[in-house]
């Protein structure tokens, strides 16, 4: 939906920027036509994650390909596989993909597959580690800690990021009827959340039942206080991992000695803040539309966008583009963006990886490079692309007065990252090695926990068992 | 009265059948903002999504692919289920044994047996090959096209084959001009399967193709993105990727009321 | 038959019968021997795709004994399976009985009959979830004008497996269909006849005539439907993903294999599965040779 919306309005005009104008001169200055010759004329295969992404990725690979002469041919996998399908190939050591799609909680998983790209820097790059250190310079430091190892070994550039944001109907939030109902019966102002009690506050407000009023209408329809995503999908764990992590808890705290990271251990504050997650979700979902049970993000944005509900309390910015035309499926209605209550939202991102059995790793060294590059971030984020590249981002264009639909999603994005950027080498998420298969253990026990099937105090005591064992068997550092 | 009732549940059936697949249709028809709305009939047609399809996503390789491996592997099935279901039939080979062995590969769960392939495939460099689909297709398709072969064979009485050799026939012979008439439609369903079930595979395809010998089953999934699901060129896709398919069976509907007897009732 | 040719038609026969079947032995072995036997030997060691595997004894399969979550998943399975086999049998029947006659566009009405055999289950999957969808499905927008409250056909965990058994006999109940249709076309004739003329009732005649003669063919659909329904997978691909108390047999060792990466413990989930399915498989096998020589 997002991607086909951007590519219909002003994607065509980005293809023809691609194509006829000059790169525009930018902060790190690198353009595709810096790239030096590339001995290696090898063709280059990336894994690409399905859907729009691959059509708006594709264009700059074969302009990569053109200038440098370099063939490169990509393959598009479907979001609820790719993580098997690269797994095998990275494993089964095929070499069959020289650059990887990795998201960035598996960086940790498949660093032994993954060339440090400072090594590639200095051994391709006539400006060693700081011809490419100037091109990721612009990137949010959060997201690089993300593609890098618990080492700090970058293995990757992130190009595309899913940081959640709190998307609201901000006419709802700006009604006075509205606000002096709700003031009345909570006693404090009708506001964009920023503590969990405020937002199920407000949860509850809004839902309403078929013939009693929304800013004064008579409502011909239930109406509903947020849009969750509680289906057994990836997304529930990002959600509870927002709340875990907004009141400083872990899945898993770290264990350090000597600021080295030796183990994990899930403390007793840990349990402590993941029961209260757990039950909070389990609070929200009595305010949720019905089928939230077995959604994920395209039912809950079309929940939002078709007027059924006032809050998506945690939701990836890049659906903020679809999300922000409720404007034009609801008359009168307007989103906008917060960041999400306690500023500790999930956040992750794509990044493409170069793979240590790839036989031509100095095309995919540049390839990344250019497609981190400020320009082509610049050119992608223009386009509608929830871009990972911070510079760009606080351009002084780049405001919702500017380009409401395109960058709505961005300031708070911004403000979560400078939140969240000392806390990203705690987690659990980017230190693991076992986070691949950890995060499909927290989509169950989530969603289990989000349909009522175990309560909190036994999701927990499923999470510590799971986490004891998988960690064990597939992690690492040792559980302590 | 009765004929009434009887178009009734006629209508009633193959509307319950055929609903889902035309939803696919309509579904292809509409433009992104149509997708969710209150109104799911209400919206105006527009062909973007094949537009879409064809100007930026052309699976045009990837439906060749489908095409090559699904007639290859049906041909070697039924090179090999020939033959092995008219000796299980007329020589009662293996006393059955062998027989429920061959139908038993369909149990074994393919996600498990997939990783050993891949293994196996990368070494002897199998992997995204045409030829490596078509043994994995043959594998699972070989043993309900044996089955259902066997029926077939068991269907014709043995005496007709004695009373041909007495006639002078050979062997080759009577297969040709007894036997293999007498099991044409059981040919014809059998084939109409492979092919269906080969068109159709996902995970073996998904898993040990790349871009070679990528197929329409993999295509099809490639709408799903970890932040948007396409769902109009999805449906678009799935509409052209079911026509082959649709052939087949209406070439083979014939064939079909006589074919699915197993040779379990004899008229 | 004179003694020679009989003769040199057994004679022949001994060698023909092995030749010809020889190429599907070979194929056997090769292709079911070898991941059969790389996964017993994988199911008792605790290899995980990355190093060496370690032999680790039984524990994979301890594993598997004392997991709830596998017993469940088997119930969940043996359930959709009991379901689906009972409600394509029965309707199935009913269904082959209404088309077994000779109507004007009945090649139509039986090309169209077979279109859910032909659409791939895991791209319709997500369609379904997208057809059933509590908002934005069209079944609960035409239930919405009937006046009817909205179901949740894939939302709620009391409901979510029973839609998954709905969608898995749409796609597979023409194939029932068309098998007992086949079997109702090939009965013979005249003892039909005959018990017309004796007066029997229709009800009758189809219990005391038809039913004993379609047994075999009702062993055929149970025993191919065991084995495909115990690897019951792709409806929830795009639905539930094993969510709202729907995991299955299947779902779940495709996740232990193929997201964990656990070689050893899914083959060991795998090998258990293999083995029920193979007892229940050559019970229902042996019943049906036994029915179809017994005529």
């Amino acid at each position: 939906m997002l991607f086909q919306r951007t590519l219909g309005v002003t994607g065509m005009a980005m293809a023809a920027a691609i194509a006829f104008t000059a790169p525009a001169v930018a902060d790190d200055g690198f353009t595709l036509a810096d790239i030096p010759e590339i001995k290696n004329k090898e063709p280059i295969h990336v894994a690409l994650e399905a859907g729009g992404a691959a059509d708006l990725i594709i264009p700059y690979l074969q302009k990569f390909s053109e200038v440098t002469g370099v063939p490169v041919t990509s393959e598009s996998m479907v979001f609820a596989t790719i993580y098997s399908k690269e797994v095998v190939e990275l494993q089964g050591q095929t070499g069959a993909y020289d650059v990887v799609v990795t998201e960035t909680s598996w960086t940790n998983e498949w660093r032994d597959y993954l060339h440090s790209l400072t090594e590639l820097a200095e051994k391709y790059d006539p400006e060693g580690a700081a011809g490419l250190q100037a091109v990721v310079d612009g990137i949010d430091p959060g997201l690089l800690r993300m593609a890098s190892t618990r080492d700090g070994v970058l293995v990757g550039v992130p190009y595309y990021t899913y940081t959640m944001i709190s998307i609201y109907r901000e006419d709802l939030f700006g009604d006075a009827g509205e606000q002096a109902a709700f003031k009345e019966k909570f006693g404090y102002d009708l506001a964009p959340a920023t503590e969990w009690q405020q937002l199920l506050d407000q949860a509850q407000f809004f839902t309403r039942k078929e013939g009693e009023t929304l800013k004064g209408e008579v409502l011909d329809h239930d109406f509903y206080g947020v849009s969750m995503m509680a289906g057994r999908f990836p997304h529930v764990q990002d959600e509870l991992a927002a709340m875990i992590w907004s009141r400083g808890g872990h899945w898993a705290s770290p264990v350090r000695e000597d600021g080295k990271l030796v183990g994990f251990t899930i403390t007793d504050e840990d349990r402590e803040i993941m029961t209260w997650a757990f039950t909070l979700y389990q609070e929200l979902m009595k305010y949720a539309p019905p089928g939230s049970e077995n959604a994920f993000w395209d039912f809950a944005t079309a929940q939002f966008v078709e007027g059924n509900t006032a809050v998506i309390p945690l939701m990836y910015n890049g659906l903020w583009n679809w999300a922000s035309s409720v404007a034009d499926e609801v008359p009168g209605a307007r989103a906008a963006a917060a960041a999400v209550v306690g500023s500790r939202p999930y956040t992750g991102a794509f990044h493409f990886a170069p793979s240590r059995d790839s036989g031509n790793p100095e095309a995919a060294y540049w390839l990344l490079k250019y497609i981190g590059s400020f320009a082509t971030q610049k050119e992608m984020i223009e386009g509608g692309w929830a871009g990972t590249n911070a510079d760009v981002l606080r351009g002084p264009d780049k405001t919702v007065e500017t380009n409401y639909a395109a960058y709505g999603w961005i300031p708070p994005t911004l403000e979560q990252w400078d939140a969240q950027a000392p806390d990203v080498d705690d987690y659990l998420h980017f230190n693991s090695s076992a986070f691949g298969k950890l995060y499909e253990q927290m989509t169950i026990i989530g969603h289990e926990n989000a349909t009522g099937a175990t309560d909190p105090a036994e999701s927990l005591e499923a999470w510590e068992k799971a986490f004891g064992r998988l960690q064990g068997k597939f992690g690492e550092l040792p559980v302590q | 009265m009765r004929s009434l009732l009887f178009w009734f549940a006629v209508g009633l059936m193959i509307f319950v059948f055929i609903f889902p697949v035309l939803w696919i249709y309509v579904t292809a028809l509409k433009a992104p903002d149509d997708i969710f709305s209150d109104n799911p009939f209400l919206f105006s047609p527009t062909l973007e999504n094949f537009d879409y399809l064809i100007s930026v996503r052309p699976a045009f390789g990837e439906l060749l692919n489908s095409l090559i491996l699904s007639v290859a592997s049906t041909v070697v099935v039924m090179l090999i289920s020939l033959p092995a279901a008219y000796s299980f039939a007329r020589f009662n080979t293996g006393r059955g044994h062998i027989l429920f062995i061959t139908i038993s590969t369909r149990m074994f769960p393919g996600v498990v047996a997939a990783i050993p392939f891949f293994l196996l495939f990368r070494s002897i460099g199998l992997l995204d090959t045409h030829l490596g689909l078509v043994l994995l297709y043959t594998y699972f398709n070989m043993s309900f096209a044996t089955f259902l072969l066997y029926g077939f064979f068991r269907e014709i009485p043995e005496s007709l084959e004695h009373a041909a050799m007495l006639d002078g026939y050979n062997r080759f012979t009577i297969l040709r001009r007894i036997v293999f008439p007498l099991i044409k439609p059981g040919i014809a369903i059998t084939t109409m399967f492979c092919l269906i079930w080969s068109w159709n595979e996902f995970l073996f395809a998904f898993l040990f193709t790349r871009r070679v010998a990528r197929t329409i089953s993999v295509s099809q999934s490639t709408f799903w993105g970890s932040v948007e699901i396409q769902w109009g060129p999805m449906a678009a896709l799935m509409c052209i990727a079911v026509l082959p398919t649709l052939v087949a069976a209406w070439i083979m509907q014939k064939h079909v009321v006589r074919g699915l007897t197993f040779g379990a009732v004899k008229g | 038959m004179s003694a020679t040719s009989r003769a040199k038609l057994y004679e022949d026969d001994r060698v023909m019968k092995w030749l010809l079947i020889g190429p599907l032995v070979l194929f056997l072995l090769a292709f079911m021997v070898y991941p059969t036997l790389y996964s017993l030997y994988m199911s008792f060691t605790d290899y995980v795709m990355k190093g060496a595997p370690n032999f680790i004894g039984l524990d994979n399969y301890r594993w598997v004994l004392s997991d709830s979550a596998f017993w469940e998943a088997l119930g969940r399975t043996l359930y959709v399976l009991c379901w689906c086999i009972a409600i394509e049998l029965t309707v199935g029947m009913g269904l082959a009985l209404l088309l077994n006659r000779e109507f004007p566009g009945q090649g139509i009405v039986r090309g169209l009959c077979f279109i859910p055999l032909l659409v791939s289950p895991l791209s319709m999957s997500l369609m379904w979830n997208y057809i059933l969808h509590i908002q934005f499905g069209v079944v609960n927008s035409v239930l919405g004008w009937l006046g009817m409250d909205a179901v949740p056909f894939l939302s709620t965990p009391s409901m979510a497996l029973n839609t998954i058994i709905f969608i898995t006999v749409w796609q597979w109940l023409p194939f029932s269909v068309f098998v007992l249709l086949a079997g109702l076309k090939g009965l013979p004739r005249d003892q039909f006849e005959a018990a017309q003329i004796d007066g029997a009732s229709s009800i009758r005649v189809f219990f005391r005539l038809t039913l004993p003669l379609l047994k075999p063919l009702i062993i055929i659909i149970v025993l191919l439907r065991v084995m495909w329904l115990m690897r019951l997978f792709d409806p929830l691909y795009g639905t539930t993903r094993g969510g709202l108390n729907t995991e299955l047999l299947d779902w779940m060792i495709y996740r232990v294999s193929f997201v964990f990466f656990d070689i050893g413990q899914g083959s060991a989930y795998a090998l258990f599965a293999l083995y029920i399915t193979l007892i229940v498989g050559a019970l229902l096998f042996k019943q049906l040779i036994k029915a179809m020589d017994g005529r």
